[in-house]
């Protein structure tokens, strides 16, 4: 159908005859192609690699970013500051590391679930979407700020008439839950995991929207085809499921693990990006700023480059 | 409520029959005893993984309560924050009230708006968004679909340079960028708390999340059929022709759902703002300091929520409106083979 209403529509300048050119169309694509993606290309070479270039330099050198003075190279003076002068970098991105690792794997299996639920049939399917998805645009920025600060909420939830386990922070506060799993699954390993997800399940609701958006629309791409064919075959709906849709969308839980991570560790609200933040605040610790920077960016990209190989060898791609 | 009864009638039948079948739980047993000698793993697995009958039953209630609750946790805030907007200072601090204020007032939206300096900031943060997810979508969709559709050389590291500026932590750049705005093009002119950093970012795919929104551009229309533009190369329709008339329309639902995510994320972001136009008046700046003249720590927390409810209560009423497209755009990525 789709093709037919495409053609009916070009049908019209399509009367002109078609310019002469002596190139081919393998080359005219490939120079089209520069032409779509040029925006890209321009902010890349104007003013993002020069930038990240400039950083690195800053990050070597003395008075960075003060205008019109030259940058003094000190060789690996600012690293140095930062990591034996200046208290705390490394043991902030190792606590705030470990503190989301949990949630990471806790948002992609929550994520996926919510996503399969969503994908069914059930009345009030487009009521339940609309919710679900109210989070990926409201909780975000100084949204976040506010969820950090003591909200009336809090006051609310310590009232006696209502104990919902949702506090002001909109954080899941129930310590009833927690330390009854902590007690049923013992306080170390696995208990501590699961009280801990279990203690920041509004933070995974709210971050997990996009993997959500991610999983439903690669759900919803799945060929029914494939479901019937599986149908006629008597398989079940257990067997669907991990037969078809699980390989189907592995892809994509690559993608939503890669965006989890990063999503994550950027933050505003991340431990060692407040970190440091801080130190961008006065212009005498800019240089020392700059190789945190550098120094977490290394790391943060070691971290997502060795997730992707680990992971995308148990992919299945379909072509 | 009469579906409720039927379907309360429908299990009692099934449990206790009355037309002297056997129960539902007397046929599950004697018929799992016959066949328990023949049963296999692939039977036994048929027979008691596929969601039929009883287990469909729980199921459903079990989904049932999993969407309630947490459709209840992500609403319940929005609830309390609306609450407290419309509390007076004594509703907030008097504990025998709930839910309803007594005496109600608008003190704390009248307080909130004015520490905000609402209508002002409301404007400005209203208009950079709007240039902003504009410039952004442009990019987003021409790129994407230049990412989609063309093979060119350096097409596959263009993209991991794409991906990676959503990778590296914006603080990283932050220097350079300030430097950068601060002086102009090496001249005099500083653009820092002005709309333009932001919306030259944007124009040139760095912008907030910029990345995402090319990669998800490409996702759709990698998805989309090649039928879809052959044909219309093979009626003679150019590139550009056959990208507006042909492409574009068709991810129309992703196009909003990308516009959709860059306002609302531009309207409550804060780190580009802090770095690049710390003291512009827009919503998520004058937020921070909304309840700082407050000395009272109630109505501090009140003050706070009722100004989150007025940044996010504009954004919450262009969701409602562009939610059907978003969905479709969900719902629309189905079309692929």
């Amino acid at each position: 159908m789709a093709e037919k209403t495409a053609a009916v529509k070009v049908a019209a300048p399509a009367k002109k005859p078609p310019k002469r050119r002596n190139l081919s169309l393998e080359t005219k694509k490939s120079l089209f192609g520069y032409v779509f993606v040029s925006p890209i290309i321009l902010g890349l070479a104007l003013i993002y690699i020069p930038a990240l270039i400039q950083s690195l330099q800053f990050s070597f050198s003395e008075n960075a970013g003060r205008f019109g003075e030259k940058a003094v190279y000190v060789g690996w003076q600012n690293y140095h500051d930062a990591l034996f002068e200046e208290s705390g970098f490394l043991q902030t991105v190792y606590s705030s590391t470990v503190a989301l690792l949990p949630q990471i794997f806790v948002i992609l299996i929550f994520s996926f679930f919510m996503a399969n639920i969503l994908n069914q049939n059930f009345r009030g399917r487009a009521i339940a979407r609309v919710i679900f998805f109210i989070p990926v645009v409201l909780s975000t920025g100084i949204v976040t700020y506010f969820d950090n600060l003591s909200s009336m909420q809090d006051r609310y939830d310590g009232g006696e008439k209502l104990d919902v386990g949702v506090n002001g922070g909109g954080g899941f506060n129930s310590v009833e839950i927690e330390s009854m799993v902590l007690s049923a699954l013992g306080n170390s390993g696995l208990g501590t995991v699961v009280s801990g997800a279990i203690a920041s399940l509004y933070t995974v609701i709210t971050s997990s929207g996009i993997q959500m958006l991610i999983f439903l629309s690669g759900l919803q791409s799945i060929s029914i085809n494939m479901y019937e064919a599986a149908k006629v075959e008597g398989a079940t709906g257990w067997e669907v499921f991990w037969k078809i849709s699980f390989p189907m969308i592995s892809p994509l839980i690559l993608v939503n693990l890669l965006y989890t991570v990063i999503d994550l560790f950027i933050s505003v609200d991340n431990a060692t990006i407040t970190f440091i933040s801080k130190y961008y605040e006065s212009v005498s610790t800019y240089s020392v700023a700059t190789a945190f920077s550098w120094m977490y960016t290394v790391l943060l990209l070691l971290f997502v480059g060795i997730v992707y190989l680990l992971v995308n060898k148990l992919i299945v791609y379909q072509d | 409520m009469k579906r409720i009864k039927e379907f309360i009638l429908g299990i009692k039948e099934k449990l206790f029959p009355s037309n002297g079948k056997k129960s539902f739980l007397a046929e599950m047993r004697t018929g799992n005893k016959i066949q328990r000698e023949k049963m296999d793993w692939g039977t036994w697995k048929r027979r008691n993984l596929n969601l039929n009958g009883l287990g469909k039953l729980i199921w459903i209630i079990l989904r049932f309560v999993i969407i309630v609750g947490i459709s209840y946790m992500i609403l319940y805030p929005f609830v309390v924050k609306f609450v407290v907007a419309f509390s007076s200072t004594e509703d907030i601090v008097d504990n025998t009230v709930m839910y309803i204020p007594r005496q109600g007032s608008t003190y704390f939206l009248e307080r909130a708006m004015l520490n905000m300096n609402y209508w002002k900031s409301f404007m400005n943060t209203a208009l950079l968004s709007l240039f902003v997810s504009v410039f952004q979508l442009f990019v987003a969709s021409v790129a994407g679909y230049g990412f989609a559709r063309f093979k060119f050389k350096g097409r596959d590291l263009l993209f991991v340079l794409v991906l990676l500026t959503l990778m590296i932590p914006a603080q990283t750049i932050q220097l350079p960028l300030y430097v950068r705005f601060s002086h102009f093009l090496g001249t005099d002119l500083n653009l820092i708390n002005t709309f333009w950093p932001l919306v030259i970012l944007s124009m040139f795919g760095l912008g907030l999340k910029n990345g995402l929104y090319i990669y998800l551009m490409r996702q759709f229309f990698r998805g989309l059929p090649k039928e879809l533009e052959n044909s219309a190369y093979i009626d003679g329709a150019g590139f550009f022709r056959t990208f507006i008339s042909i492409m574009l329309p068709n991810a129309a639902n992703m196009m909003i759902t990308v516009f959709l995510f860059s306002f609302t994320w531009q309207w409550t972001d804060t780190t580009y703002n802090r770095m690049l136009m710390p003291k512009l008046e827009i919503l998520a700046n004058k937020a921070a300091t909304v309840a700082s003249s407050i000395k009272d720590e109630a109505q501090q927390m009140a003050i706070n929520d009722t100004a989150c409810l007025l940044i996010i209560l504009p954004l919450l009423i262009v969701f409602l409106f562009a939610q059907r497209y978003f969905i479709q755009s969900i719902e629309r990525s189905g079309l692929v083979e």
